[in-house]
């Protein structure tokens, strides 16, 4: 007798036979691999004793010496500062670049990827030179300009709020790259019904277009916090007691893994709770959906006179983030002394001539550019997979593959490299013989920056109504068809800035990397750290910097142009 | 059909330009032909590597080239990791240096704490000449030093003021309470230092004489004083991975380096001060080294007592 299978039999038997329910518990599973199971070997160090006994006692030390406190203090009120700040700078920047007509659209796009992607040590060791209390050159010129008696000043960029200054331009480019597709991706429609019904520009903005855009100001704020809390640069150079620093030296000169298990243990802890926070402010935001199965129709807004403080505030983020660090760094790098000032017996091509004969800076140069592509393209499609699993589906337990996807970018890279490290090196891994290789380094930067992904998808999906896929569902489509021909297209924008975000931040990544390259996997930011520490000096570095951000520019206009390309050649093909 | 070289990987806390001319000069000496893969890295996080590879059984390094009591404690957290180097010219090495296990920790090089100065601010004649100098108010918000906290090699300085120094004022753990009334700024290693002195920005530094020459030989307008108290004198050390199967290549390169040859390739490439008794060279402002008063660092104490150096020091500066 043969059994008529019931509904529910029949349900589970075609969710197994589409692929896309595999695909979707692989990525699942991917994330797990690539962040969970690192992650496990320092939550296992932080909770266990010597004889591996489970103990509270390793925080109870750590947190007993008054530098970690200040630490961890500190990294909480100045990443939540920078992020603020970023967020409240980078809306209108946003805003005036997807929305108005103003000048200096790609001014602006161009110093927001140049803040990401600037080495943190560097632009901090550029604005020493500008900054410096002593002798930095601007304060140097204030003191004169206003006949100042004091020696020192008026201007520190040494301490805390150094550290902001210097954050705050990588910040508001984060924010802006979040925020400005969201905008793009507005019906202008909904602006005009507003304005019909009588409110002004700025209550427009303020009523509807802030409301709408709400999703990706929060990933921006959340991805902002998150960077700043893992920076190390920066503040290594500044002097500054955040919890990265404090890692590193438990971690590299103290040789205490328990109290740097301790400290990475607080940072995640401190990067789950914003992505709680996050959550629960993304509740309401459903009803906040901009692309229904209607069209979506874009339109410029015409700002009138805030247009000039529109373009007032760009020549400002221009200024501090791009070209005053850069100028700094320009003149330094055809410097031969820096100590005998610019004159033209002391100008020299040497910096540049030495990074073109030297075989292992070439070699970290194709080593990074190969990396930070590959990592687009791994982020872009797990960030792809997972973020449509978190909105789309309702899979019991998704959400913890969101707290999952953040909790690496809590994490000082230092510590997160050590962890992967660990993991490779050791059983059941160790098979893979994946320590030394390019692969290693691949897997840390894609489990990094897969939030960047996730998140990034996330907002995008939020503002695309559910209804266009359901329709086409309940037309027969797989779910597989919805992805491919309704909700990717739509989301095109968004997931070529997720990728062109992930290479500019892999390209210049230094904390992970130091940790996991080896002697024929070196990448251009240790090769970086490399020439400044060895005879280079600040020129020599200053020289190699100058041309890291010329490749990165680069490898953007390329990926641009591949992808403005392959647009044409569908709308031809579409014809 | 020509033979291919033995690769040899090095891991290196002697910048990557400097140590190739250096295992340059060994190569041309070395009868097969060899290739030096140089990973060049801040000592502290090679070490973190190299802990992991030893854990994991997979050294990737053949030949250490770092400071001194990193690779001691290495060879104390791992038994039998470096191979014995065996080599007449041990007979010329300097008998301050040959502490501990000397054939396997080989010590290759001297590293020097001296007072680094920026010219155009600071006149030669009013240049600190003593450690004890820094401490004149004249010097607040001019000094630049390194934080035991995230530098390793501080740690040697550290010794000599607070256990060399111990009991002759103003020495001792209180030194730091009054340097660190004058707001030195601290910062993570000793690159940092060299930049801020050539900017000006802190003209004084407590610097190690190694990063002076390079600038010098650029043009910088820097220079440094031999401190009165003595020039505290850290070691770089050599060491063949016992386990490595290019030991042979990896401990005939140690055994040249400490060669009045290789001296001298390490003296001129790397400026640091030989160790061997037959070279002496001449540093820029022409002292040899025989004429300084060099205070040999017990690097065992702080292989031994890392922490406490840290935990002082912050106590140190705490106290008002």
């Amino acid at each position: 007798m043969s059994a008529v299978p019931s509904r529910g039999h029949a349900a589970r038997a075609s969710a197994l036979r589409d692929p896309t329910n595999w695909v979707l518990v692989l990525a699942a599973l991917s994330l797990v691999l690539l962040i969970v199971v690192p992650l496990l070997s320092i939550f296992r160090e932080a909770f266990t004793d010597e004889d591996g006994r489970l103990t509270l006692a390793n925080f109870v030390s750590t947190f007993s010496d008054r530098q970690a406190r200040q630490a961890t203090l500190n990294t909480i009120v100045l990443s939540l500062a920078v992020a603020a700040l970023s967020t409240l700078i980078a809306i209108p920047l946003a805003f005036g670049e997807a929305r108005t007509a103003m000048p200096f659209k790609r001014t602006l796009n161009a110093v927001a990827l140049v803040s990401i992607i600037s080495p943190g040590f560097l632009v901090a060791l550029a604005y020493a030179l500008l900054l410096g209390p002593n002798m930095g050159l601007v304060n140097k010129a204030l003191r004169a300009l206003l006949s100042l008696e004091q020696s020192t000043g008026p201007f520190d960029i040494y301490g805390p709020w150094g550290f902001v200054f210097l954050t705050l331009p990588m910040g508001i480019g984060l924010c802006f790259l979040q925020i400005t597709p969201a905008l793009r991706s507005i019906d202008a429609s909904v602006e005009e019904a507003s304005r019909l019904a009588g409110a002004g520009p700025l209550q427009t903005a303020r009523r509807v277009t802030l409301k709408l855009i709400r999703p990706a100001i929060l990933s921006g704020f959340i991805l902002t916090f998150t960077l700043t809390l893992a920076a190390y640069g920066t503040p290594q150079v500044l002097g500054v007691n955040v919890l990265a620093i404090a890692i590193r030296g438990a971690l590299l000169v103290t040789y205490d893994l328990k109290q740097a298990a301790v400290l990475s243990v607080a940072a995640t802890v401190i990067a789950v709770a914003a992505v709680f926070v996050y959550h629960q402010s993304m509740r309401a935001q459903s009803r906040y959906v901009t692309l229904g199965g209607r069209g979506a129709r874009q339109g410029l807004v015409d700002c009138g006179r805030w247009r000039h403080a529109l373009v007032a505030l760009t020549a400002l983020y221009a200024l501090f983030g791009f070209v005053l660090p850069y100028g700094a760094l320009v003149v330094a790098s055809f410097l031969r002394a820096m100590s005998r000032g610019f004159s033209l017996d002391n100008l020299t091509g040497a910096n540049y001539a030495v990074l073109l004969s030297d075989e292992v800076t070439r070699h970290a140069f194709l080593n990074s550019t190969i990396l930070s592509l590959t990592s687009a393209v791994g982020v872009v499609l797990l960030g792809l997979v997972v973020g449509y699993l978190l909105e789309r589906t309702r899979v019991r337990g998704r959400v913890i593959l969101d707290y999952i996807a953040v909790l690496p970018l809590g994490l000082a890279g230092t510590a997160f490299g050590v962890a992967v490290l660990v993991t490779y090196l050791n059983p059941p891994f160790q098979f893979l013989g994946l320590p030394g290789t390019l692969a290693i380094l691949w897997i840390a930067y894609v489990a990094h920056f897969v939030s960047f992904g996730v998140r990034g998808v996330q907002a995008g999906l939020v503002q695309i109504a559910p209804d266009l896929g359901e329709a086409a569902r309940m037309a027969g489509a797989r779910r597989w068809r919805v992805v491919k021909d309704i909700e990717a297209p739509l989301l095109g924008g968004t997931l070529v800035s997720i990728g062109l975000l992930v290479i500019v931040l892999c390209f210049p990544e230094l904390s992970m990397s130091i940790m996991l390259r080896s002697v024929d996997t070196q990448v251009a930011a240790t090769a970086l750290l490399n020439r400044w520490d060895g005879e280079g000096g600040f020129p020599g570095a200053a020289a190699m910097a100058v041309v890291m951000f010329a490749v990165i520019g680069v490898l953007l206009a390329v990926a641009q142009s591949f992808v403005a390309g392959r647009q044409r050649w569908k709308r031809r093909s579409g014809s | 059909m020509a033979q291919q070289p033995t690769e040899v990987n090095i891991y290196s806390g002697i910048p990557r330009e400097q140590a190739e001319q250096v295992t340059a000069a060994f190569a041309k000496t070395y009868p097969q032909p060899v290739k030096f893969n140089i990973l060049y890295g801040p000592t502290e996080e090679l070490i973190a590597q190299i802990n992991l590879e030893q854990q994991s059984g997979q050294p990737k390094a053949d030949v250490l080239w770092l400071d001194k009591p990193q690779l001691q404690a290495l060879a104390k957290r791992h038994k039998g990791i470096f191979a014995e180097v065996n080599s007449k010219n041990f007979d010329n090495v300097l008998a301050s240096v040959k502490t501990d296990d000397y054939k396997r920790v080989v010590p290759t090089g001297l590293l020097l704490y001296v007072i680094m100065y920026n010219r155009n601010v600071v006149s030669d004649a009013d240049a600190p000449k003593s450690f004890a100098d820094l401490l004149n108010a004249k010097w607040t918000n001019k000094i630049i030093m390194a934080n035991p906290q995230s530098s390793a090699g501080v740690h040697n300085f550290f010794w000599l003021i607070t256990q060399h120094l111990a009991g002759k004022p103003p020495f001792g753990w209180e030194y730091f309470t009054k340097l660190n009334a004058l707001k030195p700024q601290y910062v993570s290693g000793h690159g940092p230092i060299r930049d801020q002195v050539i900017s000006g920005e802190r003209p004084v530094g407590i610097q190690l004489q190694f990063y002076v020459n390079d600038p010098i030989k650029r043009g910088e307008k820097v220079w440094w004083t031999w401190p009165a108290e003595g020039v505290a004198t850290g070691q770089v050390s050599a060491a063949v991975m016992d386990k490595s199967k290019k030991k042979d290549v990896g401990t005939a390169l140690v055994d040249w380096m400490i060669s009045p040859a290789g001296q001298e390739a390490i003296a001129k490439h790397v400026s640091l001060a030989p160790v061997n008794s037959a070279v002496d060279i001449k540093f820029p402002d022409g002292k040899k080294t025989s004429d300084l008063k060099l205070v040999p660092v017990d690097t065992t104490y702080i292989t031994e007592h890392r922490a406490d150096i840290i935990k002082g020091f912050q106590k140190a500066i705490d106290a008002r």
